[in-house]
């Protein structure tokens, strides 16, 4: 419990920021819970949180282990993912490639997936079937098998995904190269699915290791949502994941990255690509350093990059230079990572051309700040978005388990939109003073072979 | 939908109630009302498509659906879209082979806004010289990316060669030249061709009576559409069989995209059919395919098939992507199960993993207001009666399994499967 107090501290006020909401959006932005989720507890380490939602007699049940690919030993790039695959191979109980059967003889949907800081597993069930799948899942956090002769045939299926999601894609090798530049020493810059050469190397007991060390019911969370009650899916809990011996929250601890105090370039030439992209990434505080800070990064890579009102649209799509404009920046992350700028320029326009203007509106957001009614406006687009939070079988699931993941608290979900609410101009513009530091930026330009940028 | 149940009940209790509501203004339209949200979602379609894009102005309908949300009546583009956004209301169009679809979600109480702001993009889009602009540069740069993409190309390449006298040869996302030419005029004659009363097609759900879905439908279309019918499209023909054709492309995985003639969607095997694709194709890690090709043989990381019903025509279609070198073997297995799923047919235990997951994932399919709505709509577009999903777990238990193999017999056939790829295949 001590920890859950210290990350409380760390990750701010939500409560106090909520109640200090602006009156203008008081309507939209009561600090009512968005999800109104409840938790509980086992002995044995397992947190649930469960999120009543009774439109069909359905459920969403996930498991969320913390640990992903930025948690992998260096040279074993890739083993998260791998093993995501493998925990479909079967147990004593469960045969090879029978579980999937099993969830879709039971007219359930499932699958998995894996990030830099979280690996999840889900089924979509009837609600009857709850205790079936948190057995078999139970059964897989405590006994998998790895036999040899299965993982084989797996790696030539990752090495295709590889192809498929990277290799074959462009804009995908772009993004990956990106990655891997920016970031100097955190493995945030290791391709989640891994590097060819060391997929091919992973042995199938660091594998094992990898699964004893990380996958047990300490090192968890599992959330249901949909037509349950919190007393239910508890005591489905003990009956099922309640066996599973006890384990240890493992701590990551992962290298982190040096000051960036350099202004760096990339460019990816590559023949297949006829129309050029641009990327230019930050490196960006996160929700765990300051909930204020990150916030406040929030509203600015809306107000900078999102929908035909942005600044981004209004200076670099209006005019004609660029097809299209964005801005991405999540707090969410175990460690900080990134603010990221991206834009395609109008067939026929001069990739200098575009940066040019870029850097021209970004030296105009520093100088001047960012206005009031800019804010005012970000803050209305970015709340009314969130009252249909609600409205799918897994979405509070998702965002919940993603959240708890990364070992930021319930809070920092469910008063959100309060929260973001109260976001003041002033701390827009420092937030952009703050990160948006060309001496510590990468930009990066995929070109075509014969291009130069 | 949203009574209390208890565990025990809970799914024999459960089910879809499909409203038909006639507006005072005389539009239609199907409703499930559910009030766990306070949420409205809309799903429409016109009648037409790419399939109405003239020769020569491929892209017409995809243009035309962008540019319907880039400004209308009093407002240019940024005002439209802010207007929408600050309120929470999302608003889209997309153009299909054979319709033109909008979806519509925003929050019970913007409803009567929400309408007003639909029928101003339906009655008086602008078509503004910059936002024309606008969209036929991302048309452009998507039409360029789609070339550095196997699957889209492959996926091209099918249609073309499946249909060669029908616009369904054509794009959905037009040609370099065919979006080049196409001007105001162009987009207007595609408005008039298509959004028009008689072909409209509409599905709503969420927190709303039929009352008040009545005056929403009324003060969104009743005034902003012309009346009379779309330009008809001409009868979908069986598609042709051809050799397996390969499009050269530098990537180290070939793409391929495969398939032939299905039962049209209004045969009464179709449900059947769906079992059988299930079994084949389309059941995911339950599949003969996922098994054989990507679980035994490690060939993939995915392979796939879903039946396509359009009016009075179906076809099943899949697709695989292999690295160039092992590409060969990934055919030849693809084709001898093709081959024997049509010969022997599926096995009992085979039919009754189909049916169970058809029927029990049924539910699955309803827990989001917006997908509610675009699934009533599909059905509207292929004229299933209002009862149908009523129906549809009952119908699927009854199907034997002897059905199911005589459905696989009549839709698959090894010496029609038409396959293209994508790479540098060794074949």
């Amino acid at each position: 419990m001590t920890e859950i107090e210290r990350r409380r501290l760390l990750a701010g006020l939500p409560a106090a920021a909520a109640l200090a909401a602006s009156p203008a959006l008081a309507p939209a932005t009561s600090a009512r819970p968005v999800y109104g989720a409840e938790t509980f507890r086992l002995a044995n380490g397992l947190q649930g949180v469960v999120i009543p939602m009774r439109r069909a007699p359905v459920v969403a049940h996930m498991v969320w282990y913390r640990v992903g690919g930025a948690d992998e030993p260096p040279g074993l790039s890739g083993m998260a993912h791998f093993l995501e695959h493998l925990m479909f191979k079967g147990t004593p109980k469960i045969g090879p490639g029978q579980f999937s059967r099993r969830i879709a003889r039971e007219g359930g949907r499932d699958n998995a997936f894996t990030g830099h800081d979280y690996t999840a597993y889900f089924q979509q069930v009837a609600a009857d079937r709850l205790e079936l799948v948190m057995g078999m899942e139970a059964d897989r956090m405590a006994n998998i098998l790895l036999d040899p002769k299965d993982i084989e045939p797996e790696r030539q299926v990752i090495l295709e995904e590889r192809l498929q999601i990277v290799e074959n894609n462009p804009r995908s090798r772009f993004r990956e190269r990106l990655a891997a530049s920016f970031y100097l020493n955190h493995p945030y810059g290791r391709p989640i699915i891994g590097w060819e050469h060391e997929i091919r190397a992973i042995p199938r007991e660091a594998l094992l290791e990898f699964h004893r060390r990380h996958y047990g019911p300490g090192n968890a969370i599992l959330v249901v949502q949909g037509d349950v009650t919190t007393e239910r899916v508890a005591r489905l809990a003990e009956a099922t994941y309640g066996a599973v011996p006890a384990s240890a929250r493992v701590d990551r601890r992962r290298p982190q990255d040096p000051p960036h105090d350099s202004e760096r370039r990339l460019v990816l030439r590559d023949h297949r690509v006829r129309e050029p992209s641009l990327a230019r990434l930050y490196p960006a505080p996160h929700a765990h350093a300051s909930v204020e800070m990150s916030d406040a990064l929030e509203v600015l890579s809306h107000l900078l990059g999102s929908g035909p009102a942005s600044l981004m649209w209004k200076a670099l799509v209006d005019p004609g230079l660029a097809a299209s404009a964005a801005a991405s920046y999540g707090g969410d992350s175990v460690d900080p990572s990134e603010f990221a700028l991206y834009a395609n320029p109008r067939p026929g326009v001069a990739p200098q051309t575009l940066e040019a203007a870029l850097d021209e509106l970004l030296a105009r957001l520093l100088a001047d700040g960012v206005t009031e009614a800019e804010v005012a406006r970000s803050l209305r687009e970015i709340v009314a978005k969130s009252v249909f939070a609600r409205d799918s079988l897994m979405g509070g699931a998702r965002t919940i388990g993603a959240a708890l993941a990364v070992d930021l608290p319930l809070e920092y979900v469910e008063f959100w939109p309060s929260r973001i609410a109260s976001v003041t101009a002033q701390q827009v513009t420092e937030a952009a003073r703050a990160v948006l530091r060309r001496d510590a930026s990468l930009t990066g330009w995929l070109v075509p072979a014969e291009a130069r940028a | 939908m949203s009574a209390p149940r208890t565990e025990a009940d809970g799914q024999a209790s459960w089910s879809v109630p499909v409203q038909v509501v006639r507006s005072p203004g005389g539009i239609d339209a199907w409703l499930i009302e559910d009030h766990s949200v306070p949420v409205l979602a809309l799903a429409f379609a016109f009648a037409g498509g790419a399939a109405l894009d003239p020769p020569g102005q491929e892209g017409r309908a995809a243009l035309l659906a962008s540019l319907l949300t880039e400004g209308a009546g009093p407002y240019d583009t940024a005002a439209y879209a802010s207007l929408l956004r600050e309120r929470g209301v999302t608003l889209a169009f997309e153009a299909d082979r054979d319709g033109l679809k909008g979806t519509l979600r925003c929050l019970v109480e913007e409803g009567a806004f929400a309408a007003e702001m639909l029928a101003l993009a339906l009655a008086e889009p602008r078509f503004d010289q910059a936002a024309m602009e606008r969209a036929r540069a991302q048309r452009l740069l998507a039409l360029r990316r789609e070339a550095e993409q196997p699957p889209a190309v492959a996926s091209r390449r099918w249609w073309a060669e499946a249909f060669p006298s029908h616009p369904f040869a054509r794009p959905v996302g037009g040609t370099e030249p065919g979006v080049s030419a196409i001007d105001r005029a162009a987009l207007l004659s595609a408005r008039e061709a298509q959004m028009r009363r008689g072909s409209l097609v509409v599905a709503a759900a969420g927190a709303v009576g039929a009352d008040a879905l009545g005056r929403f439908l009324d003060r969104a279309f009743a005034a902003s559409l012309a009346d009379g019918n779309a330009e008809p499209i001409p009868a979908v023909p069986e598609p042709r069989r051809f050799a397996l054709a390969v499009v050269e492309l530098d990537a180290p995985q070939a793409t391929g995209v495969f398939g032939h003639i299905a039962l049209p969607p209004e045969d009464p095997a179709w449900e059947a059919a769906q079992i059988a694709n299930w079994i084949l194709g389309g059941g995911g890690f339950s599949s003969r395919l996922m098994t054989e090709v990507r679980e035994k043989r490690g060939l993939t990381y995915g392979i796939g098939t879903g039946l396509l019903p359009f009016r009075g025509r179906g076809l099943v279609l899949g697709s695989v992507a292999t690295d160039n070198a092992r590409f060969g073997e990934t055919l030849a297995v693809l084709r001898e199960e093709w081959g024997k799923i049509a010969s022997v047919g599926p096995t009992e235990e085979e039919v009754e993993a189909g049916k169970a997951f058809l029927t029990g994932s049924f539910p699955l399919g309803f827990t989001s207001t917006a997908q509610i709505a675009s699934t009533l709509v599909g059905l509207r577009q292929l004229e299933r009666a209002p009862d149908w999903l009523a129906g549809r777990i009952a119908r699927l238990a009854a199907i034997s399994v002897e059905e199911v193999r005589e459905a696989s017999r009549r839709l698959f056939d090894p010496a029609a499967l038409s396959v293209v790829v994508a790479g540098r295949p060794t074949l």
